[in-house]
């Protein structure tokens, strides 16, 4: 350690400490706080209540519903979208189809647009009435398509879909590049032991891909834990809270329902959900990684 | 890259099955934007009467009454404004924390850095509220400074996250030959280090840039007036003002006004994008 | 992009509206159905009653989560009005509302030989009123119930039945044709609450209504409330309404009406303007209650009409009685026509409607009004319990698509008033029998 060196260091890291310990940590802190009140958010009282809060969300049927919906979501979203976008791009990448240039462009057009967007033009796509999925399917024949959010069968795994699809180009994207990483003699080798397409993805290139698939896969998960614009936008958790999420929910209270303590409460629990999923999968990193 | 040799027939079925697939699928992308384009030029009525039918009569003044009851114009230059600043700043101060954590060593060094990286997991919505409380009692409520502010903050914990791992691959000699020549500590940083870097900046960029371009929450929390909203708050207030209004065409043309941005820039700067992603990937 | 980032400073908003000066009164009020004229007018008047005084109005759909933040910075405009996501009678007990009795109390703009409160017709201001104070005044006499297209009905030869029976025959009819006899707002289960309201009144009178806004134990699972339920719940199953319904927002279920795919919606007097930018040419509505139903003790005639709880005037403003001036002009009889020509709808303001052209629809309403020689209803659980108000449309949802049983429906809801009647942080509020229903 050089002399004086303390103090180079101290000023490299302060800017990006002070904005991030006063705006980010903080704030924070502060929330733990707020989580004890029955805090109206409207006026300035707030009287310290203790874990009520807490004991209220755990016998809070919405509270539950809202947690299973919010794994629902969560799990759908680590699964569908990695699922899909390695799909297509290793169908990209072994050639299995002309033109991937040009999807590789287009795919990833949903990414670039504001979730909000995202979430009002499919609102008017599952229109029941005049969006153009109904319409296709009465142009097929099929005489009573669903009422998409209007039912509490159909509402989630639209939501789903919509997310699914605002999400897969980016991913596809990034499989791509690790899939180019791969050397290509190993496939030549497989090819020589006469593997088929199906057994080559399974044994060479899928475990070649699994670093790059845990870090997806935990990303979107706690994407969809935190699924809130998407639905607040085309349902507002609805109908009749089949599609509510921890989010949703939380922001309900706080806004609309004045109970900014507990909705604090909740995003605490919320917190303490993704904290774990975090942490495990910072071990999840630690193991060996495929060497080749 | 290995190709398949379509030569047999069990191989050719395949790849057009394939074939399929995927344009079926970038219908599934491109259509709703395409509708949306085209509607966007009918009136209410029309699109009621008939969804598909393309418009009889193009009907600008959607665009006009999107532009006008969605001030798009100068939202679109807060969000330009907002989304340079921050990335900029935050690009700077997280790159010079990153280079310290990843190049010296010092008591603390890695309890500051999962203390950096702590915020990535926490949800935005624990730190609303007293966040609001804050701005307020900073003064910076309701103003650009202040969603800045927080924009930047919330970015760090990702910004460090990769640009350490970047700083921490670059070879110590060079670092060496730096000081070695008379550079000083911020000199060796600044005219080494993070040149060497430069794929991992853009990354984050990137990143950064396509995130709070699109970035609704805070936003909704930090500005209230009018004057001062982002794009994406616009967006949201178009589609409230424009619902009263029964006028869809409007709101259609408010929503294709916002996407083209977007969408242009992109296929100008597609290949770097890609890239950018593609570097961060691996390195991250 | 670099050239960019400069354009960028120069077009970027400036801040905020800084601080108004002693002599600007500002208003927020909900941009909506109305539009913001009227209230621009009243803002003219203002100033025109007040040289050197200026009014600074402006509107949004989200207007309380735009200010909301400057409440609790202690800023707040000087005068109120916001729908979503609001609770006025929570900002109440928070002490955010400043009572008006001042202004009650004051002349009338234009007619000084009468008071303020004078003005308002008779039960007008009671939703605003609480323990002997008003702090809420009404925009509207609302008037709800169903609304039908008269051309279709003409066409047709089909008239406004009067009882149950008759209701069901006429959608009968309209079905055969091949239109659907109802269409509603499934996004918003509050409209069909308007049906279900109207049945819960026609069924037991003003009696039950009363028990089941005092949150009486056990009311809502009343015989009466669940045969309320299970009269919601035949119009679905017999197919009266529209496919798709519970999906549509307002707007759309309305545009869908417009369009005749339906003959009748539930909705209020708002509804001719608010879709006034979408009605075909020559589109003709009128207003009919809920027919009377067999053994019931509400009349055919009987209507859900109130004048609402809207405007108020922040008790933390900075210039309260410019707020509270501004609000005498808003009320007047003079801007009460203006908003009757305007905007179409009702103001409860004695006179409003003089030397006024009324537009069908409103007048259908009048009549409505009128015809109902009195009887008219409403309830207020919806303005003093958000959950309950949340609670009810859930389960008319569930009720009605998710066919849960008409039991199950009021078990829901006696569950959740239940729970609000056993939690002690939660305001409890209370109202009386009216007059000519106490024997």
């Amino acid at each position: 350690m050089r002399k004086g060196q303390w103090k180079v260091i101290a000023l490299f890291i302060a800017p990006a400490f002070v904005m991030y310990g006063v705006f980010m940590v903080y704030p924070y802190i502060r929330a733990f706080y707020i989580g004890l009140t029955d805090w109206h958010g409207v006026s300035t009282r707030m009287s310290f209540v203790g874990l009520k809060n807490f004991s209220t969300m755990l016998h809070d049927p919405y509270f539950w519903n809202a947690l299973k919906n919010t794994v629902f979501f969560t799990v759908t979203n680590g699964t569908i979208v990695p699922i899909i976008a390695l799909f297509f791009a290793v169908a990209m990448s072994r050639g299995l189809v002309w033109g991937s240039r040009f999807f590789r462009i287009t795919y990833f057009f949903p990414n670039l647009i504001s979730v909000v967007a995202i979430a009002v033009l499919w609102s008017f796509v599952l229109n029941p009435d005049f969006g153009i999925l109904s319409n296709f399917l009465r142009l097929l024949g099929v005489d009573n398509p669903p009422p998409w959010l209007g039912s509490v069968k159909t509402a989630p795994w639209c939501i789903v879909a919509v997310k699914v699809w605002a999400a897969v180009g980016f991913y596809m994207i990034l499989y791509l590049s690790a899939l180019e990483g791969i050397p290509t003699d190993l496939y030549d080798a497989a090819k020589i032991d006469g593997a088929s397409e199906w057994k080559t993805f399974w044994h060479v290139t899928f475990p070649l891909l699994g670093e790059i698939m845990k870090v997806t896969v935990v990303f979107l998960l706690l994407n969809g834990f935190g699924t809130f614009a998407v639905v607040k936008i085309m349902t507002d958790g609805g109908p009749n809270r089949s599609t509510e999420t921890l989010a949703t929910y939380l922001y309900d209270n706080a806004f609309k329902f004045g109970k900014f303590g507990y909705a604090t409460a909740i995003a605490i629990a919320l917190f303490l959900i993704t904290f774990t999923l975090a942490l495990l999968s910072i071990r999840l990193q630690r193991r060996e990684t495929v060497q080749y | 890259m290995p190709e398949v040799r379509g030569k047999d027939p069990k191989a050719l079925f395949r790849k057009s099955v394939m074939q399929v697939v995927f344009a079926a699928y970038s219908v599934v992308v491109i259509y709703p934007m395409v509708w949306l384009m085209y509607t966007s030029f009918k009136s209410s009525r029309e699109l009621f009467a008939d969804p598909w039918a393309l418009p009889t009569k193009l009907h600008w003044e959607n665009f006009v009454n999107a532009w006008r009851d969605a001030q798009i114009g100068s939202f679109f230059f807060n969000s330009v404004f907002v989304t340079m600043t921050t990335v900029a700043i935050q690009l700077v101060i997280g790159a010079m924390a990153s280079y310290a954590l990843a190049r010296y060593r010092f008591k603390g060094n890695s309890l500051l850095y999962y203390f950096f990286l702590a915020g990535l997991m926490f949800p935005i919505f624990l730190a609303l509220v007293p966040m609001f409380f804050l701005l307020r009692d900073l003064g910076l409520l309701d103003t650009h400074t202040g969603l800045i502010s927080v924009y930047i903050a919330s970015g760090i914990p990702f910004t460090v996250f990769v640009l350490t791992a970047f700083f921490k691959t670059i070879p110590k000699e060079l670092e060496e030959a730096g000081f070695i020549d008379g550079c000083s500590h911020f000199g060796v940083f600044w005219r080494i280090m993070l040149p060497l870097a430069k794929p991992g900046l853009i990354a984050v960029a990137i990143f950064t840039f396509i995130a709070i371009w699109n970035e609704y929450v805070l936003a909704l929390v930090v500005i209230s007036s009018s004057a001062l909203r982002t794009l994406p708050l616009g967006i949201a207030n178009l589609m409230m003002v424009e619902h009263y209004k029964t006028d869809w065409g409007s709101l259609f043309a408010g929503l294709v006004i916002v996407m083209l941005p977007t969408i242009i820039g992109y296929a100008v700067l597609q290949e770097r994008i890609t890239k950018g992603i593609t570097v961060g990937a691996l390195k991250g | 992009m670099a050239a960019l980032y400069i354009t960028s400073i120069v077009y970027k908003g400036r801040g905020g509206m800084g601080k108004l000066d002693e002599r600007t009164m500002e208003g927020a009020f909900f941009q909506g159905g109305y539009g913001m004229e009227w209230l621009y007018d009243a803002g003219r008047e203002f100033e025109r009653a007040h040289p050197g005084y200026k009014a600074y109005i402006w509107g949004n759909p989200r207007v309380w989560d735009q200010t909301r933040t400057r409440f609790l910075a202690g800023n707040p405009p000087d005068v109120f009005w916001g729908i979503h996501n609001i609770n006025i009678w929570v900002n109440l007990q928070e002490g955010l509302v400043a009572p008006l009795d001042s202004l009650m109390e004051a002349p009338a703009y234009g007619q000084e030989h009468i008071k303020f409160k004078d003005t308002f017709l008779p039960g007008a201001l009671d939703r605003g009123r609480y323990e002997g104070h008003q702090y809420f005044l009404p925009i509207t006499f609302a008037v709800l119930g169903l609304w039908y297209n008269v051309n279709m009905f003409e066409e047709h030869g089909w008239k406004p039945p009067k009882t149950w029976e008759e209701f069901l025959e006429l959608c009968d009819e309209i079905k055969a044709t091949g239109i659907a006899p109802l269409v509603h707002q499934g996004r918003y289960p509050s409209y069909y609450g308007i049906i279900f309201r109207a049945l819960l009144y026609k069924i037991g009178g003003y009696r039950l209504l009363i028990d089941l806004d005092n949150l009486v134990p056990g009311a809502w699972e009343r015989p009466e409330v669940v045969r309320a339920a299970r009269m919601c719940r035949e119009l679905v199953d017999r197919g009266y309404v529209l496919e798709g319904s519970s999906a549509f927002t307002h707007t759309e279920a309305q545009m869908v009406w417009l369009q005749g795919k339906a003959a009748m919606v539930p909705c209020g007097t708002w509804l001719e303007n608010e879709m006034k930018e979408a009605i075909p040419p020559g589109f003709r509505m009128r207003i009919m209650p809920l027919p009377a139903v067999p053994g019931g003790k509400g009349s055919a005639e009987a209507i859900e009409a109130s004048a609402g709880a809207d405007l108020w005037v922040p008790a933390q403003a900075k210039h309260k009685e410019l707020g509270m001036e501004f609000l005498r002009i808003l009320l007047s009889k003079k801007m009460a026509q203006n908003f009757v020509r305007k905007v179409g709808d009702l103001m409860p303001i004695k006179g409003a409607t003089e030397g006024v052209e009324i537009p069908e629809a409103l007048q259908s309403a009048l009549d409505a009004v009128k015809a109902a020689k009195g009887e008219t209803f409403y309830m207020r659980f919806m303005d003093w319990y958000e959950e309950m108000q949340d609670g009810v449309n859930n389960a008319l949802a569930a009720l009605l698509y998710e066919g849960i049983p008409p039991e199950e429906f009021a078990r829901r809801i006696e569950k959740i008033a239940q729970r609000i009647r056993e939690d002690p942080t939660i305001v409890k509020y209370h109202r009386e029998l009216p007059e000519r229903w106490r024997t």
